[in-house]
């Protein structure tokens, strides 16, 4: 009970972190989406270097941690310049992660779209750019659908690493708090369940997704 | 040069030391995932509603919170009613029922792909059910559950760095100590990168070589 009246006392500072961790992971999708776009067109173009490199980049940000990854990437953007501020290096961090992940989801998404379409598009004499704008792209879209919605729940569920950079979002509320209140547990359960409300709801809109989708084939 | 040369002499071995750690609590931990997520599966799959919720509550809470919080939780909970339990414990415990929440919905999912009729003509013939899902159920799954398995136990790999913040003495926990040795964060962080992809590289080699051996075995 004394913890519920803590939790309720520091409420605002609470949802001002959910704010933060929200919009971070808004902000990490949107730009995660476009690296993975680009990193998925890199791999359509015939150049054997280029495919390479994106293989390679994709392996390494699927096989390495993110934690570590979000290291790297904080002394690397340290190294560049002292005065980026922390939500664009979390943003950076987030996304460049979470488009390794992108890419391997449209890659699906376009094996998904059948063979005919690619080649109705060239006996019309489409190019290729226009070709994957307006013919194969708006497909893919429609297809992975459900899988950005759950990358989406990914990307919130991964974003408390962010704490370890000092980005105060919600994990990093608690743990001040804690240092404040000496008391750990129920924020920490507070924030779980903050947690839990919102992957929850974005689950069932996943699911939601998925029926419509299997509805309209 | 010779200033790497030196950093890499004191970091080097802490890292080979943190890589040691990873991997017995990565071993751990999946030991105890595979356990309790056959477990939960089964549970998932039985006709005994009680037990039906219990593991959908379960699944349910470990996948949609993230683990970064669980292991806050872990760690803080124990203490408040009184029990010491070390880290490296509560950091195997965690990682290992963290997991077995995945590994439950991979193996239901598993078991929900051969189809109803093979378990309604095993209790048809009044096989027990222990036997029905040892001799029935398991060589068939064994082949499809794999792949997406071992994906599972990468990503628990990649999770057990999560645990230096509870102050496990793993790969990222010892990075960070050399750092504060040698002053040179981007090389050291980015040897504990290439230390985790080889890591991760063996266990997709090893769990090819059992995906070749299984439908060896299905086919």
């Amino acid at each position: 009970m004394e913890g519920f009246k803590l939790v309720i006392e520091y409420m605002p500072y609470l949802m001002q972190g959910l704010m933060y961790t929200v919009l971070v992971s808004i902000c990490a999708i949107v730009i995660a989406l476009c690296v993975g776009v680009i990193l998925s067109l890199l791999r359509l173009t015939g150049n054997g270097f280029i495919k390479a490199a994106v293989n390679v980049y994709i392996s390494f940000v699927r096989g390495t941690p993110l934690l570590v990854q979000i290291f790297i990437i904080f002394y690397a953007l340290a190294m560049i310049g002292p005065n980026i501020p922390a939500f664009a290096t979390g943003v950076i961090a987030l996304s460049l992660n979470s488009g390794g992940f992108m890419a391997e989801i449209i890659r699906g998404g376009l094996t998904a779209v059948p063979k005919g379409q690619y080649e109705a598009a060239q006996a019309l004499g489409m190019s290729r750019g226009k070709m994957l704008t307006r013919i194969i792209f708006p497909q893919v879209f429609r297809i992975i659908i459900p899988q950005l919605t759950s990358e989406f729940i990914n990307v919130i569920k991964i974003s408390p690493m962010l704490s370890v950079i000092s980005i105060v979002e919600l994990t990093r509320t608690a743990q001040r708090l804690y240092k404040q209140t000496y008391e750990p547990i129920p924020f920490f359960i507070a924030i779980a369940i903050f947690y839990f409300i919102i992957c929850a709801l974005l689950e069932e809109i996943v699911k939601r997704q998925e029926k419509r989708k299997k509805i309209l084939g | 040069m010779d200033n790497l040369g030196h950093v890499a002499e004191i970091a080097v071995p802490m890292l080979l030391q943190g890589l040691g750690n990873t991997v017995i609590i990565s071993l751990a931990a999946i030991a105890i995932s595979i356990v309790l997520g056959i477990l939960l599966g089964l549970m998932r799959i039985c006709s005994i509603k009680a037990f039906n919720k219990t593991a959908g509550i379960y699944i349910k809470i470990f996948r949609c919170t993230p683990f970064m919080v669980q292991v806050y939780l872990a760690y803080y909970l124990p203490p408040s009613f009184g029990l010491k339990i070390p880290a490296m414990a509560v950091g195997i415990g965690i990682l290992g029922m963290y997991t077995a929440a995945y590994v439950a919905v991979i193996f239901e999912s598993g078991i929900k792909s051969i189809g109803k009729g093979q378990r309604e003509a095993a209790y048809a013939m009044n096989i027990p059910w222990f036997k029905m899902v040892k001799r029935i159920l398991f060589p068939q799954i064994y082949g499809i559950i794999l792949p997406p398995l071992t994906g599972q136990f990468l990503q628990t790999v990649k999770d057990s760095s999560v645990l230096s913040v509870i102050t496990v003495a793993e790969l990222t926990m010892m990075t960070n100590k050399a750092i504060g040795i040698t002053f040179s964060p981007l090389g050291v962080y980015l040897c504990a990168g290439v230390f985790y992809w080889l890591l991760n590289i063996c266990i997709e080699i090893l769990s090819k070589i059992c995906e070749k051996k299984a439908f060896k075995f299905s086919m």
